[in-house]
């Protein structure tokens, strides 16, 4: 696809956008001039252009036919499945993988976004050595040596991200029998720790709960977010919309309730949803468990912590009869960021409920060394205070924006002789460290991952490193004084070790290329672990938890839904996705609950300052109708410091407030305005219905379902105006087009929103563009607070193009360039439009777009890589 | 007192308004018939290629069917300009020294592609599609003309919209036989009249002139 011509009219509309306001006559001036300069520049000849074949074509190609490969994408580790589209060699699109167990032909946000990242130019473009360019032969030669190399490995320390790569498993036991003193750790700012010692505290040793959901009619969410984030959230929600599929007339839906601090996808998606602080979630799961019947050990320990839940016990009562009408076919899932015991008491609500074996079954984690002690930064913070460390490698893990605020990680690793930071970007990491490897990404890289079941992917490269980048399968092999071998090889040579025994090299050649075909390992999925609780360590547990004061205020640091841990915090795509509930763009805030604004005096946009634990941050208010009373939430992965041009001094950093011993929420938070307000960039300015609930809202019971069709229609929506535009009432139209949403499923993860802006080629506008309405765009999800002021249902409304018979855009069109085709869909012509904007005035769903500006007129040419060849990249002045 | 305007005024008065007004209508009629000049077109243009490719010579002498080079056509969107190692799967073997070769090879061998001038080139708002014409039974020929007489190809049509429109709306007078798809010189048997109807209704053609068919 060719670069969009950038006339002399964009150019002066450019200027006057960026630089200080031109006076009025001279805008006029420039603009004058500029159009009489395109009017002449149109009279020139088509540009020559060239045809560049291949040299040799690859027998697979057809230039102008997309193909699909299957690889996988991680998150903290865990593998999900996705087929990439790929043109000509150029990754533009990413889709689930059908195949895969826990894609099941989904993606996420981060899936749909990570096209977008591989092309990010403030990515890491070449080795560093103390901030000066250096070559991979200076770093390699740096790396290998030191006092270390003769003392058997000791003051080496390598720092990955979790990961449940088997190659990475492998490397790792070559570089402990290689340097037996070598220090492997891992870090990840959102660790799984709770869920492990959890396990260890009823079942002795580490596992994970692995559920079913399509054999569950009750669920508990006991805040856990399983909808939308975590290792399967993905087979979750699809699993879930299963059960919310009646089919036929004896089925019946399940029943989700959700307890949780915040506003979640999950909490949207509840049947019922008490808001409750995230520190109360404990006394829920112990007074569900006294309520349905715990084990007898438990007792005394349970009435202790149960107490705070009393004030919701009609609730917790209506739960646990629910539950224990569903013995067998019910799930209790305790959320990541709450503590070991909270996971604890929903295996032992499972086990009691007889759950285990039916909905939950145990397994393995495909993450490595997972509960070790590895885990655990504080080893390695030992380790740099008493100066142990020689040489310290940092793996893909931006360690020092995301470890707690008490570990002064960036002073500590200068301690070290030398360090080095492999990394995507030139961030707060790589600052610290002596050396910066350029990282590649994962769509370039070879490596394999395992799924949260077990199941294993060959993660395979969709174009070579743009930036000459590195795995950290290649760092560990040079560490681990491997013979030189590229990433391709080791992976293959490490399924190789596994599967080639007993095989001829044709099969074997067969196996490894069905697995990069169909992006699965057959047979590699974990068998669920036999595991008898025990309730002693639990009781012993329970007995020690410590019961947070009722009236404190809670502070709590949920991952961000759009930016992660701060690792997807320079994707514009991401940056402009708006927050699940709160329609929040470009930046984090403080939300928090209606109540607890009044006590303080605050409304959204009001900057606060954040006190815990002797540290303080500056955040603006955002007030979410539905958040827990006398409970503050802070995502993570804002306030970025390193050099990425988006990302960097975006919203607060929440890693600034939080300790070791308060890694996802704790007591004691003091907040006070500071008077400074903030124009917070929102899409979605208010979410009331206005009273119109019935009318707009419309909803049944299952009973309704069945019932007859007289009753849907005497709830037909207001009785029709006498006042039309019309001359003629629409009738039905010989093309009609609906495409139906099950609203009763939408939970409103917004991966649609991103999907269609990498194959539509939408733009970002910036935050400024937000705040003036001029987000584009094309598919967005309205939410709506109905109900009980205090506790409100979420509606969530996906809003798009709706195709009207008798589109009100069309009529209005002075250039007819929007119209109807013949098979009725209404069409846009992008280059008859002049952008008189009527036909966004005239639409009712407010879905049509309009470019203010070029905004991909200054794409370099590697960000032009993502654009989709099918669809026009628009220019200025184009209606979408 | 001396008249403020000359006797001549009126006059040069009449004369400029007259040339504004010639000028408002005339300079975008100019510029609207300049467009479909074949100058701006590049219709009838012989574009210089960095190989002397004849075409004359492979399709008359040697019989090379279109879609041996240009195979794209029939799967994709782009009838597609052949990899070098086409060229070389005929040229190791024979001309394998001639001078007019030389850059054939040297792609080859560096491995680096021949830069090739584009001959027929649509604006980046239209989307053509080489596939489904040629399914539904639209011939090379029909838009390309004999390529089989170009010593150097040259594009026959103008490529303009109205001349995509005036096959859109009609499009029994273009169409072939599938297996004539890549026959230059070809006619039919019965009259076209007749025949292109019939071969809409097998084929399942229908006259497409929705904006979104080519713009989107």
């Amino acid at each position: 696809m060719t670069r969009p011509r950038r006339d002399e009219y964009a150019i002066a509309l450019d200027e006057a956008q960026a630089s200080e306001p031109i006076a009025r006559r001279e805008l006029l001036k420039l603009m004058g001039a500029a159009l009489g300069l395109a009017g002449l520049a149109a009279c020139t000849r088509a540009p020559d252009q060239a045809i560049v074949p291949y040299v040799v074509q690859p027998p697979e190609v057809t230039p102008g036919r997309p193909r699909f490969y299957a690889t996988a994408t991680t998150l903290d580790g865990y593998a999900t499945g996705v087929l990439v589209e790929s043109h000509e060699g150029r990754p533009t699109k990413v889709e689930g993988n059908p195949e895969h167990p826990v894609s099941r032909g989904a993606s996420s946000v981060f899936d749909q976004a990570s096209v977008l990242g591989l092309y990010d130019p403030s990515r890491a473009r070449s080795n560093k050595a103390r901030g000066s360019v250096a070559s991979w032969i200076e770093v390699r030669s740096a790396l290998t040596a030191g006092p270390w190399t003769g003392r058997r490995g000791r003051g080496l320390h390598v720092l990955l991200a979790p990961t449940s790569s088997p190659t990475t498993r492998e490397q790792l036991r070559e570089l402990r029998a290689r340097w037996p003193e070598a220090q492997i750790h891992f870090h990840s700012a959102t660790p799984r720790t709770n869920v492990w010692e959890g396990s260890r505290l009823v079942f002795g040793r580490v596992l994970e709960p692995l559920l079913d959901l399509t054999r569950a009619d009750v669920i508990v969410a006991l805040d856990s977010d399983f909808l939308a984030a975590g290792p399967g959230h993905l087979r979750l929600a699809r699993e879930h919309a299963g059960m919310r599929t009646p089919r036929g007339a004896k089925s019946e839906m399940n029943r989700l309730y959700a307890f949780e601090p915040g506003y979640t996808a999950t909490g949207a998606s509840a049947d019922h949803r008490l808001a409750v602080r995230a520190h109360d979630v404990q006394a829920i799961a112990a007074a569900l468990l006294e309520a349905v019947g715990a084990p007898a050990s438990l007792g005394p320990a349970l009435s202790r912590l149960r107490e705070r839940a009393s004030a919701y016990d009609r609730f917790v009562q209506a739960v646990a009869r629910d539950l224990t009408s569903h013995r067998g076919r019910s799930v209790v899932i305790a959320g990541d960021a709450q503590p070991p015991v909270v996971h604890a008491l929903a295996h032992a609500l499972n086990a009691a409920l007889g759950n285990l074996g039916a909905t939950v079954s145990l397994v393995a984690s495909p993450i490595l060394d997972a509960g070790g002690a590895s885990h655990d930064l504080g080893v390695l913070t030992r380790a740099l205070e008493g100066g142990t460390v020689d040489t310290l490698v940092v793996l893909g893990t931006n360690a020092v924006y995301t470890a707690p605020a008490d570990v002064p990680l960036r002073a500590l690793i200068g301690r070290a002789r030398q360090s080095a930071y492999l990394g995507l970007y030139e961030d707060e990491t790589s600052e610290a460290c002596t050396f910066t490897i350029a990282a590649a990404h994962e769509l370039e890289s070879w490596g394999d991952a395992l799924a949260e079941d077990g199941t294993e992917t060959i993660v395979q490269p969709l174009i070579a490193p743009l930036f000459d980048g590195r795995t950290p399968i290649d760092v560990l092999a040079l560490l681990a004084d491997r013979p030189a071998g590229t990433s391709y090889d080791l992976v293959r040579a490490r399924f190789a070790k596994e599967r080639a025994a007993g095989r001829d090299a044709a099969s074997f050649e067969a196996l490894w290329n069905r697995a990069l075909m169909r992006g699965v390992v057959d047979g590699t999925a974990f068998a669920a672990e036999a595991a008898p609780p025990s309730w002693t360590r639990l009781s012993d547990a329970l007995a020690t938890t410590r019961i947070p004061p009722a009236d404190a205020l809670e502070i709590v640091f949920p991952i961000d839904p759009r930016v992660h841990d701060g690792r997807f915090s320079n994707n514009a795509w991401l940056l402009e996705l708006p927050s699940p509930i709160t329609k929040l763009t470009w930046t984090n805030a403080a939300t928090l609950a209606p109540e607890t604004a009044a006590e303080h005096g605050l409304v959204t946009g009001d900057e606060i300052e954040l006190r815990f634990l002797g540290r303080a941050v500056r955040a603006p208010v955002m007030v979410v109708p539905g958040h827990a009373p006398r409970s503050v939430a802070l995502s993570l992965g804002w306030g970025r410091r390193g050099s990425e041009e988006l990302a960097r001094g975006l919203g607060t950093s929440a890693y600034a407030l939080r300790a070791r011993s308060s890694l996802v929420m704790g007591t004691g938070l003091e907040i006070a305005k500071t008077g400074a307000r903030h124009d917070l960039p929102i899409t979605q300015q208010h979410h009331d219905l206005h009273g119109r609930d019935d009318d707009i809202l419309r909803h049944a019971t299952r009973a309704d379902l069945g019932a007859s069709k007289e009753r849907w229609r005497k709830r037909a929506p207001h009785a029709k105006r006498s006042l039309t535009l019309y001359h003629v009432e629409p009738g039905p139209a010989p093309h009609q087009w609906g495409m139906g949403i099950d609203l009763s499923i939408c939970t409103g993860c917004a991966s649609c929103v991103v999907a269609c802006q990498a194959e539509n080629n939408v733009p970002t506008v910036g935050a400024d563009g937000v705040r003036m309405g001029r987000h584009m765009h094309w598919l967005r999800i309205d939410s709506y607070f109905v109900g009980d002021a205090n506790a409100p249902d979420v509606a969530l409304q996906p809003m798009l193009c709706q195709h009207c018979e008798m589109a009100p855009c069309e009529y209005v069109c002075p250039t007819n360039a929007t119209v109807h085709s013949t098979d009725g869909l209404n069409q846009m012509v992008y280059n008859r439009c002049v952008g008189t904007r009527f036909c966004s005035n005239n639409c009712p769903y407010k879905v049509r777009r309009f470019n203010w500006f070029d905004y991909h007129g200054d794409e370099s040419k590697t960000e032009q890589l993502v654009h989709n060849p099918d669809v026009t990249v628009r220019a200025l002045g184009v209606m979408e | 007192m001396k008249p403020l305007f000359s006797r001549s005024a009126n006059s040069i008065y009449w004369l400029a308004i007259g040339a504004v007004a010639t000028a408002i209508v005339g300079l975008p009629v100019m510029l609207i018939a300049w467009a479909r000049t074949p100058y701006a077109t590049g219709e009838q243009q012989i574009v210089e290629q960095p190989i002397k490719f004849d075409h004359r010579h492979h399709v008359r002498d040697d019989g090379v069917d279109c879609l041996y080079c240009h195979g794209g056509a029939t799967r994709a969107p782009y009838a597609g300009v052949p990899a070098t190692s086409t060229c070389m799967s005929c040229h190791n073997q024979v001309w394998t020294d001639s001078p007019e070769l030389a850059a054939v090879r040297k792609s080859y061998f560096e491995g680096k592609p021949i830069h090739w001038r584009r001959v027929h080139r649509l604006p980046d708002f239209v989307f053509f599609d080489h596939s489904i014409h040629l399914a539904k039974g639209v011939g090379c020929v029909t838009c390309h003309g004999r390529v089989d007489r170009m010593a150097q190809v040259f594009a026959v049509a103008p490529l303009t919209m109205r001349w995509c429109l005036d096959c859109h709306r009609a499009p029994e007078r273009h169409l072939r036989p599938l297996d004539q798809i890549t026959a230059m010189e070809w006619t039919p048997d019965v009259p076209q009249e007749r025949l292109g109807r019939e071969l809409a209704t097998q084929l399942g053609v229908r006259s497409i002139d929705d904006c979104t068919a080519c713009h989107r």
